[in-house]
């Protein structure tokens, strides 16, 4: 089991800084997913890690290996590090057999390589014989992964594994990765921009924005005690108080200090008895089993948010409805 | 960048048909169009002299001997030539035995020495070339020169000498063999030659070829060194010509020939213009220019440079029995061709 | 998962077929024209009778062309494709210095008609000759076809497949070997295809090396009698040598599919670094600039300083270069819209009628000018249009159509087929939906097609001598004319010129190259 430890690893191209200092601790087994908003500088990490690149300054370990550091790197072909790329990347001139068996050596039983591997994810044996252009999105990254797993790499680095696939397909493959990942046991290191992907992939998540490491941890600490209102606001619907907002949702501790509550935090009942904050229906928007409906709080007409009621008896825009907090709100840093 | 808007469209039209009608329409007087198989530079300046004598506009077609001979036959009465113009002999015959030529006035034969110029009268001879053997100076003397050019088919040449067997003006050195040794001793000669010889593709190669030390000795015509000679010198500066002379087939003198079509729309201008070519004027250009060919008018003086015609001693060999055709036949066979 | 057609789905290919008709019929009437040459040997065959024909085709000396022509091929393709490779590698995807300026002078060479890098080889080494300076010769002239694809692939070739490779373990050199080059098959096979078409069909560049082919060997025959069988029965071998080759090369393409797939992201791919093979590695293509380039340029100021002021005679220099000019243009003009049929339809509408009318559109490619003009000579002899420039712009089509179809198809290929869709839906006809989205994208490519065809026109030669109304004199007629007459100095404008004229082709080519890859 190895470990991976970036340390203030930076990385400028011309003008652009993709990494402006990253550290980061990636441990043994664990899915860790890389996440942030476009030119955040996440692939580039990837590629870093991989030994595609060369970083400026800082360090690269993997294990007991000094990958990259100020004295020099180690090539990406003598890392050992398995890779998939953002759509599998497969070898067009050769079959899915060939595929799989390309980083294998000659002395291995390659066919019985290959097939084990294509039972791993959840392929026909079949399969072997076909090339790249007839197999559909999903299939082809499956054969990237069975590719990549074949040397049995110490780290798995994804680069936007799902992103290329039709959203109905998108669950389905990821659960399916995360056994195989899983099953084989490798610490995996991926990216992607999708939060929901992050948080329900990984079981640590770093979120990077504009070259640095702003927040990682567990999911749960990044959803729910997320650092600041961007990081916030990142990972899903949020829900900010603060200055005159602060009293809003009434009973609570107002300090100086940025809140966060999250709208699932917040009860609505559609009669306003007894609840303590009043509020009303600016909007609604049916998309099927929820309403998400745009709420203005009685007290302070500014705060507006989105909250989601089950269709079947939402209120009508207009209506006066109640709202009750749940659980703590959460303070924001910055 | 937009492709194939109205505007393009119609300037392409606009340019293809001007194109189209541009040679039809080119001349609207009379003119001569002269199918010349002669060097170019040297009917050019016969073109141009006659122009601006006359003031009569001449187009030239350029091609060489056989190929503009058999075009012309195929062209048959559409023909577009007024006046054929040859390096050799046979290629006239061809066409002459085709019935092509419209037979020439006396005013324009008188002006031609009899021994150049066929006895039927349809053609003449309007300049004449010697065949030689260009020799590289540094490897043969003297003695070693073959005496005659049957030598040549010799087992102890093999691999020594160079011809362009592909050209009209070997081709027409074979016919006159043909014609004085039979066809018989030709063939083998050619099949001889075939072991014997490497082809180059022009005279002009064959006696680079020598000067460069690849053949020790190329048959050709004898105005390529000269022309040589007076110009850069790059193709014959280790060259000199042996001439056989005895009546050898090799001292073949060949007569480069005129003729006036029988389709021609413009006879009178074209007998003009013979008569001018085989008058002095005419082959005072083979004297002064830079051909380094023979003239063939009555009293015309060649090149000064050039070894007097009198003292070539060649074959008698009538123009007019020259046979292309069979000669094809013996090359083919003998796989020159 | 294999697709079986559904009622549905044959009854919507025959409706596309119908849609597609007017196109098909437009490439048939072009593949039809283009056997104009083809049918015209086989007329002369049967009426030579078999006894000729037996005896002119089997016999020695053909059998010597057949071995020449094979032994030429065999050892100029794969020297050419490998150097090829190799130099579009050092100059395209490593740290090669000064690799944009070598990239350029590669294609340079394009700009010198073969015959004029014959004739300066033979002037400065007379010693070069035979099997050996043929392919030495053929290669430094035709390198450039093959070139020119194959680094356009590279450019175009998806980093994240060789980025994988290294995570597979893969050196860098391994990485090149077996997923770099194997993506280069397409682009070879295309660029080698016409690399030895124009092998076969070059009659100047052999005449001094001394080295028969079918080309020479038919000139010959042709000068000596004309049209006679002999000359056209040798094309008909000719041909039928063309047709292998063309067998071979889709035997060679194989069937399997060398785009990228999915979109790719853009990506600029770090250069390879060559090590301590960084300087050595400049030898190769610098001795090739040298041979190809200098060599030329050496030979040719040479011979104007030779000749000094006398040579520049304006009065003939001039028309004939405007005479060159307009017969470049609008041949390649022509050229290229006479291949519009048959490269949208080996794109967007293959088939095996499709399939036999591109080779008809290639073969012409191999035949040696000579032999096209011959069956235009034969056939126009007694009509109007008998030594009219529309004769020759017809053989020039003939001649160069191979290039204009092979640039077009790949340019076509760049523009997907939903572009024409989304114009139909949008009320466009359908030939003005192709005309507004496909045609528009592949004009630039188009463009760089018609730059090689006018290069082949200004540079071409027998035909250009055979079929041309008289008085017409191009740059190349002229050279060779004086080249005879052993006036190198005189020769040597009009090599110039014809330098001169195809550079901004070259350019052109050279910038748009992109477009030309199968």
């Amino acid at each position: 089991m190895t470990c991976l430890f970036l340390r203030n690893v930076a990385k400028t191209y011309g003008e652009v800084v993709a990494a402006a200092d990253v550290s980061l601790d990636v441990a043994a087994g664990s899915r860790t997913a890389i996440v942030g908003p476009s030119g955040s500088g996440k692939t580039t990490l990837l590629r870093l890690i991989a030994g595609f690149e060369s970083p400026d300054r800082g360090s690269i370990i993997l294990g007991a290996d000094t990958l990259a550091d100020g004295n020099g790197s180690i090539p990406a072909h003598r890392r050992g590090i398995g890779y998939v790329a953002q759509e599998g990347a497969l070898f067009p001139h050769l079959t899915v057999a060939e595929n799989i068996a390309f980083g294998l050596g000659r002395g291995d039983d390659r066919e019985a390589a290959v097939h084990a591997l294509l039972d791993l994810v959840g392929l026909p044996r079949s399969m072997a014989t076909r090339r790249p252009h007839e197999l559909s999105g999903g299939q082809q990254q499956r054969v990237a992964l069975a590719r990549a797993l074949a040397r049995r790499p110490r780290l798995m680095l994804l680069d936007e594994p799902f992103s290329a696939l039709d959203t109905g397909l998108r669950e389905g493959l990821r659960d399916l990765v995360a056994d195989v990942l899983s099953k084989a046991g490798v610490t995996t290191l991926f990216v992607t921009h999708d939060q929901s992907e992050a948080l329900s992939f990984a079981d640590h998540v770093a979120l990077m924005r504009d070259g640095v490491i702003v927040q990682s941890g567990s999911p749960e600490d990044l959803y729910f005690r997320p650092r600041d209102a961007e990081t916030a606001r990142f990972f899903g619907e949020a829900i900010v108080l603060d200055g005159d907002s602060a009293g809003a949702l009434g009973a609570l501790d107002a300090t100086n200090a940025a809140l966060m509550l999250r709208p699932e935090q917040v009860e609505l009942s559609p009669e306003l008895n007894g609840s303590p904050i009043a509020a009303r229906v600016l909007s609604r928007t049916f998309r099927g089993p929820t309403c998400r409906l745009l709420i203005e709080t009685a007290k302070v007409p500014s705060l507006q948010f989105k909250l989601d009621y089950p269709s079947v008896d939402a209120p009508e825009v207009g209506d006066i409805v109640g709202l009750t907090v749940t659980g703590k709100p959460h303070p924001l840093l910055g | 960048m937009k492709f194939l808007t109205a505007k393009a469209t119609t300037a392409i039209a606009a340019f293809t048909i001007a194109a189209l009608g541009w040679s039809s329409s080119a001349f609207a007087q009379v003119s001569l169009t002269i199918y010349n198989a002669q060097h170019e530079t040297l009917t050019q300046e016969w073109a141009d002299a006659f122009m601006e004598d006359t003031g009569i506009p001449v187009t030239i077609r350029n091609g060489s001997d056989l190929e503009m001979g058999n075009q012309i036959i195929q062209e048959g009465a559409n023909s577009p030539a007024d006046i054929f113009l040859t390096e050799n002999s046979p290629a006239m015959v061809l066409v002459d035995n085709a019935g092509l030529f419209e037979p020439l006035p006396q005013d324009i034969l008188e002006q031609v020495e009899p021994g150049f110029r066929p006895s039927s009268g349809h053609w003449t001879g309007i300049a004449a070339r010697s065949t030689v053997f260009a020799y590289d100076k540094n490897k043969l003397d003297e003695a070693s020169l073959p005496k005659s050019i049957m030598d040549l088919a010799d087992p102890a040449w093999k691999g020594r000498w160079a011809a362009s067997p592909a050209g009209a003006d070997f081709q027409a050195i074979v016919a006159a063999m043909l014609s004085l040794k039979g066809e018989e001793a030709t063939s083998a000669w050619l099949k001889a030659m075939k072991e014997n010889s490497s082809a180059y593709r022009g005279n002009r190669a064959a006696m680079a070829g020598v000067n460069n030390g690849e053949a020790e000795g190329a048959v050709i015509y004898h105005y390529y060194w000269y022309g040589d000679q007076a110009n850069t010198k790059e193709s014959s500066g280790n060259v000199d010509l042996h001439y056989f002379k005895n009546q050898d087939p090799g001292a073949f003198v060949s007569v480069s020939g005129g003729g006036i079509l029988a389709s021609s729309k413009h006879k009178d201008e074209a007998k003009q213009f013979l008569k001018w070519l085989a008058g002095p004027k005419g082959q005072a250009i083979l004297r002064d220019g830079t051909s380094f060919e023979y003239a063939v008018g009555v009293g015309a003086a060649s090149n000064p440079a050039l070894v007097p015609l009198a003292d070539l001693d060649p074959p008698k060999v009538d123009p007019s029995t020259l046979d292309n055709v069979k000669v094809t036949e013996l090359m083919t066979a003998a796989g020159l061709l | 998962m294999a697709t079986a057609y559904t009622e549905q789905q044959s009854g919507a290919r025959l409706r596309f077929r119908l849609r597609v008709a007017p196109v098909t019929a437009a490439a048939l009437v072009v593949a039809a024209l283009s056997l104009i040459p083809v049918l015209f040997i086989l007329y002369v065959a049967l009426s030579s009778g078999w006894d000729t024909v037996v005896q002119l085709v089997f016999r020695p000396k053909v059998g010597e062309l057949i071995v020449n022509t094979v032994v030429l091929e065999a050892l100029g393709v794969p020297i050419a494709s490998v150097l090829a490779v190799v130099i579009a590698i050092l100059t395209e995807r490593t740290n090669l210095p000064g690799a944009r300026a070598w990239s350029w002078l590669m294609v340079a060479p394009l700009a010198v008609p073969a015959f004029v890098h014959s004739y300066a080889w033979n002037s400065l080494f007379p010693q070069v000759h035979g099997l050996w300076g043929a392919v030495l010769l053929s290669i430094l002239a035709y390198l450039p076809f093959l070139y020119l694809p194959v680094a356009a692939q590279l450019r175009r070739l998806d980093p994240a497949l060789e980025d994988t490779a290294a995570s597979l373990g893969l050196s860098p050199f391994k990485v090149v070997w077996r997923v770099v080059i194997p993506q280069l098959r397409l682009a070879v096979c295309g660029g080698a295809l016409l690399f030895g078409l124009h092998m076969m069909a070059e009659y100047g560049l052999f005449v001094l090396m001394r080295f028969d082919t079918f080309a020479t060997a038919i000139v010959d025959q042709f000068q000596s009698v004309y049209n006679g069988p002999a000359a056209n029965l040798l094309g008909g071998v000719l041909v039928l040598l063309c047709l292998l080759m063309l067998g071979l090369e889709s035997l060679a393409r194989g069937r399997a599919r060398y785009a990228r797939i999915g979109s790719g992201a853009a990506r600029v791919t770090k250069p390879y670094d060559l090590g301590r093979l960084r300087i050595p590695a400049l030898l190769l293509p610098a001795l090739l600039a040298v041979f190809a380039l200098g060599v030329p340029a050496l030979t040719l100021s040479r011979w104007m300083i030779l000749g000094g002021a006398r040579i520049w005679r304006l009065d003939y220099i001039l028309p004939a270069l405007t005479q060159t000019l307009m017969l470049a243009v609008v041949g390649a003009i022509l050229t290229t819209i006479a291949a519009i049929p048959i490269a949208w339809l080996s794109v967007r509408a293959p088939s095996r009628l499709q399939a036999l009318m591109e080779a008809g559109h290639y073969y012409t490619g191999a035949l040696p000018g000579v032999i096209i003009a011959l069956a235009l000579v034969t056939i126009t002899v007694r009509m109007p249009i008998y030594q009219t420039v529309a004769t020759l712009l017809f053989a020039y089509v003939l001649m160069f159509l191979p290039r204009a179809v092979v640039g077009l198809r790949a340019s076509i290929a760049q523009s997907p087929v939903e572009l024409e869709r989304a114009a139909t839906s949008l009320g466009r006809s359908p030939f003005k939906a192709v005309a507004a989205t496909t045609m528009r994208l592949a004009a630039p490519g188009a463009a760089a097609s018609a730059a090689l065809v006018a290069l082949g026109i200004a540079n071409e030669l027998t035909g250009t001598l055979m079929l041309s109304p008289n008085g017409t004199r191009t740059l190349a007629t002229r050279f060779w004319a004086y080249t005879a007459e052993l006036d190198f100095a005189s020769a040597a404008p009009y090599a110039v010129l014809m330098v001169v004229l195809s550079a901004p082709l070259v350019v052109l080519l050279r910038t748009r190259a992109e477009r030309i890859s199968s």
